[in-house]
């Protein structure tokens, strides 16, 4: 219902005073659960460390704002580099899938076509059943993907629960529309063009952004596929970088040397590791709330 | 355009949802019956470019799927990484009797349904009232805001939602604080195994209702506006488009997204459950992938874990069938049809 | 405090190692005891290759050429405390290390991706030093159990391979005879001598390279201490207690003094290594370190001892009567560590390691509790054992490759106050350290070059020496260490092997650590322990005691 978002349709009438309150209270109370431990984790990675011990690890608002954490993820370390490697991996990674995955569901839509119902049988195969940890990277050894980014990108792009999900708003879209591009003797990549991609604008923005995100969090696939630390990504450097104060390294013995990160550091890695992928999501919002009649009707 | 004069007559069809007016058994009236008549050759010809487009999803599921799954025969193996797939010994079902003659598989077999299923009554409904209440809302800002700010929980690592959990509600958190102040016995919500299922699903519900709500929402924008001003006109409030709208447009994505739910029965939260699985013990906190982890992957047992992801893939397969054959039944399309 | 240096063994634990996600760490690290095969330790499991038959000799122990220490150490495993630090260390290795080839080799590390060579001062001061090219690959803590097997499994393994003791790889004695080079000929008895940093380290690391009799690795030593209670001395003086107890009435009437729940005070938190203050009242009680050699050669369990249970109780009466932080069966490593130095947490468990932890804050007023048995008798105190990590050679290197490897590691073991040691542990001067009051100064640059981690590989015996810490502290941990080494208690299968242990054993000491749990978070009687330690016995302990007895038969 795109035109809801341009302003208020007539049809909907005024609206009742008391129903606005009631839905508005819902949507205060529901901001205000989520947003205040987002703000603690942003407040506490401005705050001094000894206003974090004081308040046992958490502060709600700092005392005072100090970007040292900031400072120390930034400093010296892979984390600026391995931002850009997670970006474009997960760019190039997602194209990469949703053209999979995208293809995939339109090919999977039609019913009655040939080999349908047993292509989407051994799709739908993958999603109850996974293969262990070992197997995989002897096969991306064998693919010679290993150390390459694309061990990062071609293993997980197909995902059997993205293809069902597309393949279902593709199905959504009314049949008529489809026999009638037949009928004017649209093969079934025109098809797919001008009719199914345009109608399933939404929906591929949805699962971009499930993929997407996907690519961003993963640090398994690094952890396993690249021996070199040089070629690391955002969410395997973070790692290594809260895993590091998780243990007590503290030694003792030999002088003259830093304390492991404190919380702040934790959470600035945190607010540092949600920015990017939350840029993403107005360019696809966009996308989210087209509705069938506007796609309809430009393609 | 042909397709634009077809769209008012399938837009109707579209918003009463995919219940078709055949009975699931008959073939869809869009499907020419001549189609299985035609020989293999003609409909190579004619499909063939839908092959195409699968195509390269197949390949990567080959190569990194199904040929990774082959790797599944060390279920019957006692594996040995360094003597590899070659040498390993093979010990016959003695994996899976290793499963079966535990009680405490069975307790975490157990575990693990009642939190799917707590999930299933508690969360999975969540995401879909958050859509419909989001989608009333007018104001694009608001909307617009509200929507953005409600993902960012997804964001955080478990490790942090369960520290801020206990900051406010454990035993020495925010609320335990003021109670004792006021000389009341503090909460012990996060360390109480009777409610901590409860627990489980509060914070499933926090970190990712928000984020399920897209899925949803991109299901309401596909329901045409057309519709809802016909409802109108039929005197239809709030609510009477709500029901006869909203929720039939909704159903097709709702009864997916269920099945997919189902087939992932026995997945639940691992590293959630793993950090809090201390506060109140294996008898309430155990579920199939902490066992598996403890006595399959700590101690290197590859042949444990395998037969147990294989049993998970059974189990669920199960579940998906039976849960699709309901949606038949219902009328829908499912996530594969007869 | 220092990353160059070890984490200390009993505070890893599943629950911190598991930030971020998915697979880590070992399973009730306070209770697994280390099991790397000894010397003499039969390869009793199937898959292993067959025995060379006959024992390696010991590597001949030569002390290293060290700079007086200001608190000198002992036998008894007392580490030498220097109250200053040595610098203008002189030369220990005068041979050339390499040939400028490659030199690859995987470690665990707990620090980041180091910058690459290019960029990397430390890294090329390295290369230069040893006329190498060294190549790193390192694992996340977290990790190691996952990538390590997929390593193995796809022959990925580099020259050099370090393995971290206290990771329970399964079956590392078969691993080791399959993949890795028998290095006896060019360690045991006097031919170490030929590398004399080797030479400087002590049996007790040693004993972790032998596997099937044979020496596999070289060691990184590790002390021999384990935990201990610190003690927040002016909260307690503010309470008019005793920070030295000396039985566990006037413990407990320690933890009951300084407990304040109005304000937010109390004794004890959860500790990370499974259960909070097991170690300590095992100890009080006089529960043997994991196992116990009988006259007759048989092993017993400590779970079999009488006061196991009784201790396990002691631990739940003190939970009961409300001394424990509420949090404390989730609180995360570094919550503790923040109400510890907040006041709101009095006594801690922790590592003698994480001395830097508490010394590295001169406002922390802080005290190191000596144990006691729990009516005042003899005390004991469970030794560790003495490894970190075994480094060794991939199999089938040709004799001249793995002379160059070994000279490569005579250089990282370096002993403290050598020219070697603060170029390994500290870089190079300017980029890496700066001195500051004769100390030298790790740079933020140093410490991200230094997550190389190459210096976690090797090494000899770690001394004390931290003197930007509290005024003070160095002596009071060298006094507490010369208090506790006549205690020292050793495990007598901790260089045994038992094939059990290695494919159960962490599910067992899960099984254990949740029963344990239970009892002293008062969820179940402390009665309910003796069935947990019948399915434990039966579900392998049993088998492992007769494992071990006849692993400590055949030496």
């Amino acid at each position: 219902m795109s035109s809801s978002s341009y302003g208020r349709p007539a049809w909907l009438g005024k609206p009742k005073p008391v129903a606005v309150a009631l839905r508005g209270l819902a949507l205060l109370l529901i901001c205000a659960v989520v947003v205040f431990p987002f703000l603690t984790v942003v407040s506490t990675s401005l705050a001094t460390n000894r206003q974090i011990n004081a308040n046992g690890g958490y502060v709600l608002w700092p005392d005072s704002v100090s970007f040292a954490a900031y400072r120390e993820v930034f400093d010296g370390t892979q984390v600026g580099r391995s931002i850009v490697i997670s970006v474009l991996v997960t760019a190039v990674g997602t194209a990469f899938s949703l053209l999979c995955t995208v293809l995939a569901a339109y090919g999977l839509s039609r019913r009655g076509s040939l080999f349908q119902r047993g292509l989407l049988g051994y799709v739908l195969i993958t999603l109850l059943f996974a293969p262990g940890i070992i197997p995989v990277y002897l096969m991306v050894k064998q693919t010679h993907l290993l150390n390459s980014y694309w061990a990062l990108i071609i293993p997980t792009a197909v995902s059997a629960f993205n293809i069902v999900i597309v393949r279902g708003f593709i199905q959504a879209i009314p049949q008529e529309l489809f026999d009638a591009a037949r009928i004017d003797g649209a093969g079934e990549w025109r098809i797919f063009f001008s009719v199914a991609l345009p109608l399933s604008k939404a929906v591929i923005a949805v699962v971009g952004l499930f993929i997407a995100v996907g690519y961003w969090n993963n640090y398994f696939g690094p952890l396993l596929y690249l021996n070199d630390t040089s070629k690391w990504p955002l969410q395997l450097v973070m790692r290594s970088f809260v895993l590091q104060n998780s243990v007590t390294t503290t030694s003792s013995t030999l002088p003259g040397q830093a304390a492991p990160p404190a919380q702040s550091v934790q959470m600035a890695l945190v607010v540092i590791a949600t920015i990017p992928i939350l840029c993403a999501y107005p360019f696809l919002s966009k996308h989210m709330s087209k509705g069938m009649l506007t796609g309809a009707i430009k393609g | 355009m042909a397709v634009n004069q077809a769209l008012p007559r399938a837009l109707r069809s579209l918003g009463g949802g995919r219940r078709s007016p055949n009975p699931p058994d008959a073939p869809a009236t869009h499907e020419p019956p001549l189609h299985r008549a035609k020989s293999l050759l003609t409909r190579l010809r004619q499909d063939s470019p839908l092959l195409f487009m699968t195509a390269p999803a197949v390949i990567v599921l080959l190569l990194f799927t199904y040929v990774p799954l082959l790797g599944s025969v060390v279920a019957w193996m006692d594996y040995v990484p360094f003597l590899g797939f070659t040498h390993s010994q093979w010990v016959g079902w003695d994996n899976f009797t290793a499963l079966f003659q535990d009680s405490a598989f069975w307790s975490a077999l157990s575990n693990t349904f009642q939190i799917t299923f707590l999930q299933l009554v508690l969360f999975f409904p969540v995401p879909i009232l958050l859509a419909v209440l989001f989608n009333a809302v007018a104001m694009p800002m608001a909307k617009k805001f509200v929507q953005s700010v409600i993902y960012l929980p997804h964001f955080l690592s478990w490790v942090i939602i369960v520290a801020l959990f206990q900051q406010v509600l454990g035993g020495g958190g925010v609320i335990s604080r003021v109670l004792a102040t006021h000389g009341h016995k503090g909460l012990d919500i996060m360390s109480d195994p009777s409610t901590f299922k409860l627990l489980l699903t509060a914070q499933g519900i926090w970190k990712d209702a928000g984020w399920g709500t897209i899925i949803f929402l991109a299901a309401i924008a596909a329901i045409d506006s057309q519709l809802y001003e016909s409802a109108t006109v039929d005197g239809a409030g709030a609510w009477g488009r709500f029901w006869h709208v909203t929720l039939p447009g909704m159903r097709p994505i709702i009864v997916l997204m269920l099945i997919l739910r189902l087939g992932d029965s026995l997945t639940v939260g691992f590293e959630q459950i793993l950090l809090q699985r201390d506060a109140v013990g294996p008898g309430a906190a155990e579920v199939l992938d902490t066992y598996v982890y403890f006595n399959g992957v700590v101690d290197g047992n590859w042949g444990v874990a395998t037969a147990a992801g294989l049993l998970k893939g059974v189990v669920s397969l199960l579940l998906v069938l039976a849960a699709n054959k309901l949606a038949h039944r219902l009328g829908e399309e499912g996530i594969y049809q007869r | 405090m220092n990353r160059s240096q070890l984490p200390q063994l009993p505070q890893l634990n599943r629950r911190s190692l598991f930030k971020g996600a998915a697979i880590a760490a070992v399973s009730g690290t306070a209770l697994s005891s280390l099991t790397a095969c000894g010397p003499g330790g039969g390869s009793a499991g199937g898959g292993g290759a067959p025995g060379t038959g006959k024992s390696a000799a010991m590597p001949t122990y030569v002390r290293p050429v060290a700079p007086k220490p200001t608190y000198p150490g002992n036998a008894a495993g007392v580490m030498d405390v220097y109250a200053s630090f040595p610098l203008n260390g002189k030369r220990s290795v005068h041979a050339e290390v390499g040939d400028g080839k490659d030199f690859e080799f995987l470690a665990m590390t707990y620090g980041q991706p180091a910058p690459p060579v290019s960029g990397n001062a430390y890294w090329q001061l390295l290369n230069k030093e040893m006329n190498l090219n060294i190549k790193g690959t390192l694992i996340p803590s977290g990790d190691f159990q996952t990538k390590f097997p997929a390593l193995v499994a796809g022959g990925d393994l580099p020259e050099v391979v370090s393995v971290p003791m206290y990771v329970q790889l399964s079956r590392l004695p078969q691993l080791v005879e399959s993949e890795f080079t028998d290095l006896s000929e060019h360690l045991a008895g006097d031919a170490v001598k030929k590398y004399p940093n080797l030479a400087g380290i002590q049996e007790s690391g040693w004993a972790n390279a032998y596997f099937d009799g044979r020496i596999y690795g070289v060691p990184r030593s590790d002390p021999i201490f384990q935990t201990l209670i610190y003690t927040k001395t002016d909260v307690i003086a503010k309470a008019g207690a005793d920070p030295q107890p000396k039985n566990l009435a006037e413990f407990t009437a320690l933890a009951k003094a300084v407990t304040d729940r109005r304000a937010g005070v109390y004794a004890f938190g959860g500790t990370d290594s499974g259960v909070p203050l097991a170690n300590t009242l095992m100890m009080m009680f006089g529960v043997p370190n994991k196992w116990t050699k009988k006259s007759d050669g048989s092993f017993v369990s400590y779970f079999d001892h009488e006061q196991f249970i009784p201790s396990m109780d002691a631990i739940a009466k003190l939970f009961k009567a409300g001394y424990f932080h509420p949090d404390a069966p989730t609180m995360s490593k570094t919550q503790h560590d923040a109400l510890f130095r907040a006041g709101k947490l009095v006594l801690m468990e922790e590592g003698n390691r994480a001395y830097g932890v508490v010394a590295d804050d001169h406002a922390l007023k802080f005290g190191m509790m000596v144990p006691f048995e729990k009516d005042g008798g003899k005390p004991l105190y469970w030794e560790n054992s003495g490894a970190y990590a075994v480094t060794m050679i991939k199999k089938d290197a040709p004799k001249a490759r793995v002379e160059r490897f070994l000279r490569a590691m005579d250089y990282l073991s370096a002993p403290f106050g050598s020219y070697e040691s603060l170029v390994i542990n500290y870089g190079q001067k300017g980029p890496d350290y700066t001195i500051q009051h004769g100390t030298p100064v790790v740079t933020t640059r140093g410490q991200r070059e230094m997550d190389l981690s190459i210096q976690f590989t090797v090494g000899g015996p770690q001394v004390l020496c931290y003197p930007q810490g509290t005024p003070g502290g160095d002596k009071l941990n060298w006094e507490w260490q010369t208090k506790v080494a006549p205690m020292f208690l050793k495990n007598p299968a901790v260089h045994l092997y038992s094939p059990t242990y290695d494919t159960k054993g962490a599910s067992l000491s899960q099984h254990m650590n949740d029963a344990m749990k239970a009892v002293v978070f008062g969820r179940a009687p402390a009665s309910s322990l003796k069935d947990a330690v019948r399915t434990w016995k039966q579900g392998g302990g049993d088998q492992m005691a007769r494992e071990y007895a006849e692993s400590a038969k055949k030496s």
